[in-house]
């Protein structure tokens, strides 16, 4: 069994499951597990191919789900060897609960953006707009990176958002967009990029404030991993892992 | 009434003490995990009290909606030969079996507002569907609906309708015969159906999650609120996570107390 | 005021009802016949739960059913009642609901509907059992709500289907009586469904005998039993039907110089007897052992029947007895040779005929 497709979970328990099933039948001596974010999702696949090219013999098997999810899931004991967040406080929450080995390490910075769908049908313009009743608008939900980003992009510019729908998953909002059914969203600029044509942003929101995308060691892998995780790390935080992360549209940390 | 002993086999017994076990430990880890201390005021907290109440309300919405429709299709597909009879059945019964993340993208397309129907009614009204309490509706509704007309087909099909006939005969016309004589006589398999729609929708999850989306007040029900606080806050998800056990088991248990409990 | 035409039913490739019948308002009509002759298929047709597939059904000018005009009175309409076999008492209803139910599809107010249940049931002797469920009543008791319900609807007539074949014997007799009155309630044309003789000679003016869905005869009980015209009607034909007075477990027929041991008897009073021409058994010689009924007479003649051969019976007890031909010659039966007669007492059907007379 070989899986190195990303595990896209959007209920817990079911990437919980996964990863209980990988760790089960691949015996665990040979299996990298990544916790990725939603948000770098993509990213942490592309890399994870990469070092297993470099490394033959190893399988990086990457979790893709909401970093607060997977925080939960590390805390109930899944033996994932690296933590990569969308933010660092779900890193430090980690850290406090004595689950991070050594110190996290930041490698992108990521920021919000106003996006619609393609055509802008409903005429958004700027972040102002969002506090529009008439318009069906969506964020994400409190307690996750990408909403705790929003409320303060939302503070920074002192806006009330009349938001109609609250995710946990920052991809929700991306499916809703395509969908046309929210007139507008506050995303990833990364997410946009990956979006391709069908979503478009009015806002670019420069200079609000941005989250650093930090990646970390767990000490709940298997031991006879930590070579390899230590060396996925550094691809991610090296030139290499830079110029995937500047390709996705990532800032600099 | 005194019955001969019935002999089960040991492995039967076995068997069925294994399940019992796979239903309670669950059941146990939440009891065992869950913040007694904090209990009552996690409880009474606006955030939870108000998504209970949504919870109730939307959940009895969506069971009249399922008996309006249900009823009604369960009579239908039990009675009336017409062709494609099948298909409306396999149709009806489909959210059974569908993943409810499915259905909510299914009722998307159609209410949605480029939906086949949505994009008529916000032409015709200016009003929108998904993102609102009803939507929470039809999407309880949606799953739990199926529940519903299987148990009322098969309690009409399981009428002979020779007490009907005999209705008919006393000159009772059809609306007064279904009324007095096919809804009474289903009344137990009706209840039973209703009682499962209304469970069914009260934890629905997915499909009103991807078509109603989740807003404090207005569409985050229960499930979906236990599902936001399993990333935040851990107590407040396991609090919730009981409070719908228990409102449902007091429902059922009660219910079943009033209508099977006589067996 | 008459319902009746010419009826044809057909039932897949083997069953095909085709009978010309009128029934006249006041007159009661039992429909006879063996099991598959027909009879509950006609029951079906008139009420409008069966469909014909030909001829026409009319109640005076009205049409009730024609397949080639495209006309049907579906049964709701028509107002003909039923009392089934099966009584069909709506569960979810008590007593008095149910026999209020009729009145009230129509449109009467509840508390009239109740004082008509109320009034029928104390007719069918069920007085005081409104607030029973059906569940809770005996077999007998059951067909009396049925009866009450049916009257109760106020039906332009009124179809009795096999009203007694659900009840043990003893029951019958004592329900006859009460299906005499309620018979009497419907003013329009009255139907008894049976196979059960007894049931025919008792509450019919006329008998219609049906056989593989033909009318094989239509007569007053008198002319069928004088001239039955087939082997069904001559068998049934034979059942003796004497009257008399009952007390307790004796009976004491008018004009006969004997008393019967009757096994379901009771009370006192003018009561009606059958016998079935078949429980009467013959001997040369006085028989020893159980039977109450023996006396000693002699044989008046004998008749061929079909397959069987009827004796009939000289004083005290003038009755038929329906014997082998291996029988006749072994006794060497004929006209004056004397026998003893014996029968069961629990062979003799009892009906107190007291108020229906």
């Amino acid at each position: 069994m070989s899986l190195r497709r990303p595990v896209r979970a959007v209920a817990p328990m079911v990437s919980v499951a996964v990863a209980g099933l990988l760790v089960g039948c691949g015996g665990g001596d040979d299996e990298l597990l990544v916790f990725a974010a939603a948000s770098v999702g993509d990213v942490a696949v592309e890399l994870a191919e990469r070092y297993e090219a470099e490394h033959p013999g190893v399988e990086v098997v990457v979790t893709v789900a909401g970093s607060a999810t997977l925080r939960e899931q590390v805390r109930a004991g899944a033996p994932a060897s690296v933590f990569w967040s969308a933010n660092a406080d779900v890193v430090d929450d980690l850290a406090d609960g004595g689950f991070v080995d050594g110190e996290a390490t930041p490698v992108a910075a990521n920021g919000l953006v106003v996006a619609v769908p393609a055509g802008n049908p409903a005429g958004v313009s700027d972040l102002g707009d969002l506090a529009r009743a008439d318009l069906t608008i969506g964020w994400c939900a409190a307690g996750v990176p990408c909403g705790d980003l929003a409320r303060l992009v939302a503070a920074a510019a002192e806006l009330d958002v009349a938001a109609d729908t609250e995710t946990s998953n920052v991809r929700a909002l991306l499916t809703q967009l395509r969908a046309d059914e929210l007139d507008a969203a506050l995303v990833y600029r990364t997410d946009v990029v990956a979006a391709g044509d069908d979503v478009v942003v009015v806002d670019p929101l420069e200079g609000s404030p941005t989250t650093a995308v930090t990646i970390a060691a767990l000490d709940g892998g298997p031991d006879d991993l930590t070579g390899h995780r230590d060396a996925f790390i550094a691809l991610v935080a090296g030139s290499d892992g830079r110029a995937v992360l500047d390709a996705a549209g990532f800032g600099a940390p | 009434m005194t019955r001969p002993p019935t002999t089960v086999p040991r492995w039967v017994v076995a068997l069925a003490a294994l399940g019992a076990v796979f239903f309670a430990v669950p059941i146990l880890g939440l009891l065992i995990d869950a913040p007694w201390r904090d209990l009552v005021s996690i409880l009474t907290g606006s955030a939870v009290l108000e998504a209970l109440g949504l919870s109730l309300v939307t959940s009895v919405a969506a069971a009249v909606v399922a008996a309006v429709i249900g009823v009604p299709l369960g009579v239908v597909l039990a009675r009336v030969e017409f062709p494609g009879r099948r298909l409306v059945r396999a149709l009806v019964t489909l959210p059974m079996v569908l993943p409810p993340v499915v259905g909510g993208v299914a009722l998307l397309l159609a209410f949605g507002r480029r939906g086949v129907v949505g994009s008529i009614l916000e032409s015709v009204t200016g009003w929108t569907v998904p993102f609102t309490t009803v939507a929470v509706v039809l999407a309880a509704a949606f799953v739990a609906t199926p529940f519903l007309v299987l148990t009322v087909e098969g309690a009409v099909r399981n009428l002979d309708g020779r007490h009907e006939a005999a209705a008919a005969t006393l000159g009772a016309d059809p609306g007064t015969v279904f009324r007095r004589v096919t809804l009474p006589m289903i009344l137990p398999s009706l209840r039973a159906g209703l009682v499962l729609a209304w469970a069914r929708a009260l934890g629905e999850f997915g499909a009103t999650v991807t078509f109603a989306g989740n807003l404090p007040g207005r569409t985050r029900t229960l499930p979906l609120a236990v599902f936001v606080e399993l990333d935040t806050d851990r107590a407040t998800a396991i609090t919730m996570s009981l409070l719908l056990m228990a409102v449902s088991l007091v429902v059922l248990v009660s219910m079943r107390e009033h209508w099977w409990g006589r067996r | 005021m008459t319902l009746g035409g010419h009826l044809v039913v057909a039932h897949g490739a083997g069953f095909r009802l085709d009978l010309d019948v009128e029934l006249r308002a006041g007159e009661t009509v039992a429909v006879l016949g063996p099991n598959g002759a027909g009879k509950s298929t006609l029951a079906g047709v008139l009420s409008g739960l069966t469909a014909l597939d030909d001829g026409v059904l009319r109640h005076d000018d009205v049409v009730l059913d024609d397949p080639a005009a495209g006309r049907f009175v579906p049964p709701h309409e028509r107002r003909i009642g039923v009392m089934f076999q099966d009584h069909r008492l709506f569960d979810h209803l008590d007593v008095a609901d149910n026999v209020a139910f009729g009145p009230r599809a129509a449109g009467v107010d509840r508390r009239t509907a109740a004082a008509t249940a109320e009034r029928l049931l104390d007719m069918v002797g069920l007085g005081g059992f409104s607030a029973r469920r059906p569940a809770e009543l005996s077999g007998g008791q059951a067909q009396r709500v049925a009866l009450a319900r049916a009257l109760a609807a106020a039906p332009r007539a009124l179809v009795l289907d096999e009203p007694l074949a659900a009840l043990d014997v003893a029951t019958r007799g004592v329900m006859r009586s009460v299906l005499a009155d309620g018979l009497a309630e419907v003013p329009g044309p009255r139907v008894v469904i049976t196979h059960d003789p007894v049931d025919a000679f008792v509450l019919a003016d006329r008998v219609l005998v049906l056989e593989g869905g033909r009318l094989v005869q239509d007569a007053t009980p008198t002319e069928l039993r004088t001239a039955p015209r087939s082997t069904y009607a001559a068998e049934v034909a034979g059942t003796n039907l004497l009257t008399g007075h009952l007390d307790g477990s004796r009976f004491e027929p008018v004009g006969a110089d004997l008393a019967l041991v009757v096994a379901h008897g009771g009370g006192a009073g003018p009561a009606t007897v059958t016998i079935p021409p078949a429980a009467v058994s013959l001997f040369r010689a006085e028989p020893e052992g159980s039977p109450r009924n023996t006396w000693r007479t002699s044989v008046a003649r004998v008749e061929e029947t079909g397959a069987r051969r009827r004796v009939t019976l000289d004083a005290p007890l003038p009755i038929s007895v329906d014997v082998t031909p291996a029988s006749v010659d072994e006794l060497a039966l004929g006209p004056g040779v004397e026998v003893w007669a014996s029968l069961k007492a629990t062979e003799i059907s009892v009906t107190p005929t007291g108020d229906a007379g």
